[in-house]
């Protein structure tokens, strides 16, 4: 924690500089609050501080103006003791709508009340069924392929490599049983048989140049010796699943979460609809940044 | 919301995540609960505790799976501090591959991260200290929201730098306080409901895990249910990450506010095994200490006795080794030219100046610092140990993790670190001048049968896994005879399961020369197309052992490639220059085994070198460590890039290149472990006459026991095929062949035993001996049996 006294003036300038260019201006008294903000990305999280303000959070809150005396003290604001006159001066900065940890948490507890259910009522069947053709998309699985290779390591072999794999895949189109074959290649860490596995994670056993070729071989074919950062693979792709959604069964949980998490989410974007009908937000683009 | 009805929702919540019919209100009824899934295809050596899809992708000689156990959102306080503003949802994104919003210097969302290759798995594991009043205390709707002082110092936790430490304190480390109180003072205000309001934290936790875990048949991903506990007695880090099997999970999970006064870690301990072990509902977990570097000591406590050793034995299996928070493993200073009870120079790697996290302690010079704060050293203490008390309380396997405060799970590559600790590491200033020493963190692998719940947590328990500082180097270890298993043997796997114990196992005395064999197979990291993996350097097994008189040892043996390769980095690109191996195999055999000496082997693999995240960063910001004009180019781009040009002659462990590592799981050579075993099962041609015949030999005679106590056996896969007791007289010992064991029983219904090849466990206990012996067996038509000794 070695952070120089420097940041945290730095710090306390940005605060003050922030408190003069969020205050509301005095010339929308009377009609719909103005909020101001920088970009269009900050509209939510000013409109849920500033309805917390509205509510008046920032003065039931305890810890609040706990926060706002401490910042009155730092800015010798008013005498070190006396608390109601250090809150009130922080006020009057504007501090309780600038201060960023007191923004956040304010921002935070708007965000929770948002977005609370006002019931607990869970989704039907068809309701869930009606989410997940909604969102089939969601949870598509991408084409997967089983295969059994023989690998021929870079390492054990070297200047022999190229030459012990053509003998290998010479054998294979001449009939040699695969098991047989087998015994003349190398062990793999990772096994001789891979089980039903996407593109992506073809790339993780083989590297990125495998797994492409992989998925552009025939079923139940031998391949041409092809090169991992370890050394050659005869590859035979034994079976594939085509791309596709699996049953609403084995997705009933997930579901279900993203069905609840999905209320939460339009309940919050109610509320979030409701506070911009309630505030005028306009966004300045003056400003160092 | 009212009490009653938030009370209500958290119940039809935990119904929701129980997958059962809720009488929640749902109008027109709930499909009935599925019955769980009928195991198809191979019988893995593990029960199966949930509703799921068999797994498509089954590897019967298990597949190592990479993930990160050790994952904080914005849902920890110390998250929330940084600017972290993502939750468990946003994080498990990230693992999939979907790019995350990081804080920016002014703790706002605008930077970006995205992984190239997702993780197979991941725990959210944010700190449960006071979950629940989190929200109460940000419920402006609750009847205690405005009168609480204590909810204050959660929203005072984000003051000015200068105090943000101080407040962090208070705010995770009660126990600080000499005695902590059970819970907050105001969840005794009526009214107040603490419990309904923690859980709901915790719902949301399981919610987002639920949400996100791959029950098709595809098993893309595993997520875990987890949290952190976080004891911090007295500046000493003693947190432990805890994992749940299954979505059956306690209500409220125990933090160290409800744990502390049954002591660090017992209280928790007694928590785990209360709600979850004993709860009757296939809830089970594992704990897994971190930061044994920051513990002053204190993670690896000698136990009271031989029940509380074999107790955290059970609790703990593994421990995480290496996160952002530097490196466990074992630590050398470079510039005193002398290790921590340890000679080993590549032990200044990633290691923190302090010893613990007590603000008022310098760091302390080598040869004051606490030995077990590096696990090399518990786990040499732990065969001490074993032989004053009779059991090793230190007998665990290996994790990395990355601790990220990011939301961020395995966001470990060196090259355009984001930093880890949001807006402390937000710049490439911060990341400087505040987290220099710390680095982006490791990954937990793990070896299992499929990626799912119940196989990923088997391999946890069994400690099959291993560490790794950040990179995917893949990276077998067996022992055992190993009969037939050379670099070369196509069926080396399927040998070295059936005449071996893969990492994490035990050992007994079962060797065909003077030394059992070990056997490492490591593949470099196959990388992507933009970031290609790197080179292997070489192979080294370390070994610990104790002598007669109690005193611990180790050495490093190189085993394979070449640490004098000569391998370095391109200074002015960080292109890695000069050549290494992209696989490494070797089998090997102890020169100074001593069959009388416990013992533990482990294997590390070394990386060819890179550029440490550091170097990426200084260099963009126009810093050159390797510059001699280092420290003119650092006065130019700002005091806060001075670090930027330390280098091995001043720096105990930084230095611009590193080498990224992994770590297999020990396995522990034990004299009074099963050393021999052979036998079958012999099944009858009816019901209930099968026979078991077994003969299992002893070196030594078991400690842990008191000498006329009962003998226990069973057989085991993933279901109990034969347990009986038998006196202590049973277990006979005589001077020449050690001590001995035979069962021969007809008239028997063995019917549990799957007749395929696959794994089998014998395991031996009496009183608080206990000795396992796990194997791939054969199967024919009529027997199942582990593998007889060679002709």
């Amino acid at each position: 924690m070695n952070r120089p006294p420097a940041l945290h003036f730095a710090l306390l300038g940005a605060l003050l500089f922030g408190a003069l260019r969020l205050w509301p201006s005095a010339d929308e008294a009377g009609a719909r609050e103005a909020v101001v903000v920088r970009s269009a990305a900050e509209i939510d999280d000013a409109l849920l501080l500033r309805e917390a303000l509205a509510r008046g959070f920032d003065e039931r809150d305890h810890i609040a103006r706990a926060r706002l005396v401490e910042l009155g003290r730092t800015l010798r604001l008013a005498p070190a003791d006396d608390e109601v006159a250090l809150e009130r001066q922080a006020r009057a900065l504007g501090l309780h709508q600038t201060d960023p940890l007191l923004r956040r948490h304010l921002i935070e507890m708007m965000r929770l009340s948002a977005a609370s259910p006002a019931d607990a009522a869970m989704p039907t069947d068809g309701e869930l069924r009606a989410y997940f053709a909604a969102h089939a998309a969601d949870y598509a699985q991408p084409e997967r392929r089983a295969l059994t290779h023989l690998y021929l390591s870079g390492a054990r072999r070297g200047a022999a490599l190229d030459r012990d794999a053509a003998a290998l895949l010479a054998m294979l189109h001449a009939g040699r049983d695969a098991a047989d074959a087998a015994a003349l290649a190398d062990p793999f860490a990772r096994g001789s048989q891979i089980a039903l596995a996407t593109r992506a994670q073809l790339a993780g056993v083989f590297g990125p140049g495998v797994a492409a070729a992989v998925f552009a071989l025939p079923v139940g074919q031998w391949s041409e010796p092809l090169p991992s950062p370890y050394g050659l693979h005869l590859i035979r792709v034994d079976t594939q699943a085509a791309a596709g959604t699996p049953a609403f069964e084995a997705l009933r949980g997930r579901l279900l979460h993203g069905w609840l998490r999905e209320r939460a989410d339009d309940r919050l974007r109610t509320s979030l609809a409701g506070l911009r009908r309630l505030y005028d937000v306009r966004i300045a683009l003056a400003g160092p940044q | 919301m009212a009490p009653f009805a938030r009370r209500l929702a958290q119940v039809c919540l935990s119904s929701a995540l129980a997958l059962l019919a809720s009488a929640c209100g749902s109008d027109d009824g709930d499909a009935p609960p599925p019955t769980p899934t009928p195991v198809a295809g191979y019988p893995a050596p593990w029960q199966r505790t949930e509703t799921r899809e068999p797994c498509d992708n089954v590897a019967p000689l298990r597949q190592p799976f990479f993930g990160d156990l050790h994952v904080h959102t914005r849902v920890s306080a110390d998250a929330t501090i940084y600017g972290t503003k993502v939750g468990p949802r946003e994080a498990y994104a990230f693992a999939l591959g979907a790019p995350l919003a990081l804080s920016d210097d002014m703790e706002q969302p605008t930077r970006e991260a995205r992984m190239e290759r997702p993780l197979d798995f991941a725990a959210i594991t944010d700190h449960s200290e006071w979950f629940g009043e989190v929200e109460v205390c940000t419920d402006p709707t609750s009847a205690i929201y405005d009168s609480q002082r204590l909810c204050g110092v959660l929203r005072l936790a984000e003051d000015l730098p200068a105090q943000q430490f101080a407040a962090t304190i208070q705010w995770l480390y009660p126990a600080g306080i000499p005695d902590p109180p059970p819970s907050l003072p105001f969840c005794n205000t009526p009214g107040v409901d603490c419990d309904a309001a923690a859980v709901s934290v915790w719902q949301e936790m399981q919610a987002a895990a639920e949400e996100v875990y791959d029950r098709s048949a595809a098993c893309g991903f595993t997520s875990f249910i987890g949290y952190e506990h976080t004891a911090s007695t007295l500046g000493q880090h003693l947190h432990r990450n805890v994992i749940f099997r299954n979505h059956h999970v306690p209500h409220t999970p125990a933090s160290q506010l409800e744990t502390a006064r049954g002591g660090v870690p017992q209280g928790l301990w007694t928590a785990i095994e209360t709600d979850c072990l004993g709860a009757g509902d296939g809830c089970d977990a594992v704990l897994i200490p971190h930061n044994s570097n920051l513990s002053g000591g204190g993670q690896f406590f000698t136990p009271a006795d031989a029940a509380e050793a074999r107790r955290r034995q059970d609790r703990e299996p593994l421990a995480e080794i290496h996160q952002q928070k530097g490196n466990s493993e074992c630590r050398f200073d470079r510039l005193a030219g002398r290790g921590v009870l340890s000679e080993d120079e590549l032990c200044a790697f990633e290691q923190l100046p302090r010893a613990d996290e007590a603000p008022f302690h310098e760091p302390p010079a080598i040869d004051e610092y606490p030995a077990r704060n590096m696990v090399r050293n518990a786990l040499k203490d732990g065969l001490a140990l074993e032989q004053t008390l009779g059991v090793n309380p230190f007998q665990f396997g290996f994790i990395g993790s990355t601790d990220t405060h990011n939301a961020a799970p395995g966001n470990t590559e060196e090259r355009d670190w984001e930093g880890g600790e949001g807006s402390q590491d937000s710049s490439s200033a911060r990341r400087i001048v505040n987290h220099m020493d710390n680095n982006p963190g490791g990954l937990a692998v793990v070896w299992a049968e499929e990626n799912s719940r119940d196989a990923l947590f088997a391999a946890l328990r069994r400690r099959e896994t291993y560490a790794t500082s950040g990179t995917r180097p893949v990276l077998r270890f067996f022992a055992g005879t190993l009969d037939g298993v050379t670099c070369g043997a196509p069926d080396f796997l399927e040998r070295a399961y059936a005449t071996g114990t893969p990492m994490g196992g035990e050992l007994g005395d079962e060797r065909r020369g003077p030394s059992p064999r070990f056997a490492v197979m490591a593949l470099k990291d196959p990388g992507t197309t933009d970031n290609p993996g790197t080179d292997l350097q070489r192979v080294q097994i370390i070994k610990g052992w104790v002598d007669a008189e109690g005193a611990t040892h180790e050495r490093v043996f190189e085993v394979a490639g070449d640490p004098d390769n000569g391998a370095d980095v391109d200074p002015a690109t960080c292109a890695p220059r000069g050549t290494g191996a992209a696989e490494l195999c070797a089998v090997w055999e102890d020169p100074d085994f001593d069959s009388s000496q416990g013992a533990f082997y482990y294997a590390r693999v070394l990386e060819n070198p890179i550029c440490r995240w550091s170097t990426w960063t200084c260099k963009a910001a126009g810093v050159d460590p390797f510059a001699p004009d280092c420290r003119a180019q650092a006065e130019t781009a700002g005091s806060e890039f001075a670090a930027c040009c330390l280098t091995r002659d001043d720096d105990p462990s930084i230095q611009p290149v590193v080498q990224e590592r992994a770590w297999s799981s020990p396995v522990w050579y034990r004299p009074d472990a099963i050393g021999t075993l052979t036998g079958a099962v012999h099944f009858g041609s009816r019901p209930g006459t099968d026979r078991l015949d077994l003969s299992i030999g002893l070196t030594a005679a078991p400690l842990g026991r008191p000498a006329d106590e009962p003998v226990t056996i069973e057989l085991s896969d993933d279901d109990l095929i034969y347990r009986e007791t038998l006196p202590s007289s049973e277990l006979m010992a005589s001077a020449s062949s050690g001590v001995a064991l035979h069962i021969r029983r007809e008239g028997l219904d063995l019917s549990k035993a799957d007749r395929v090849d696959h794994f089998v466990s014998v395991q031996i206990t009496s009183g608080l001996y206990r000795a396992t012996h796990t194997r791939l067996w054969h199967a024919t038509a009529a027997t199942l049996a582990p593998e007889a000794a060679p002709q």
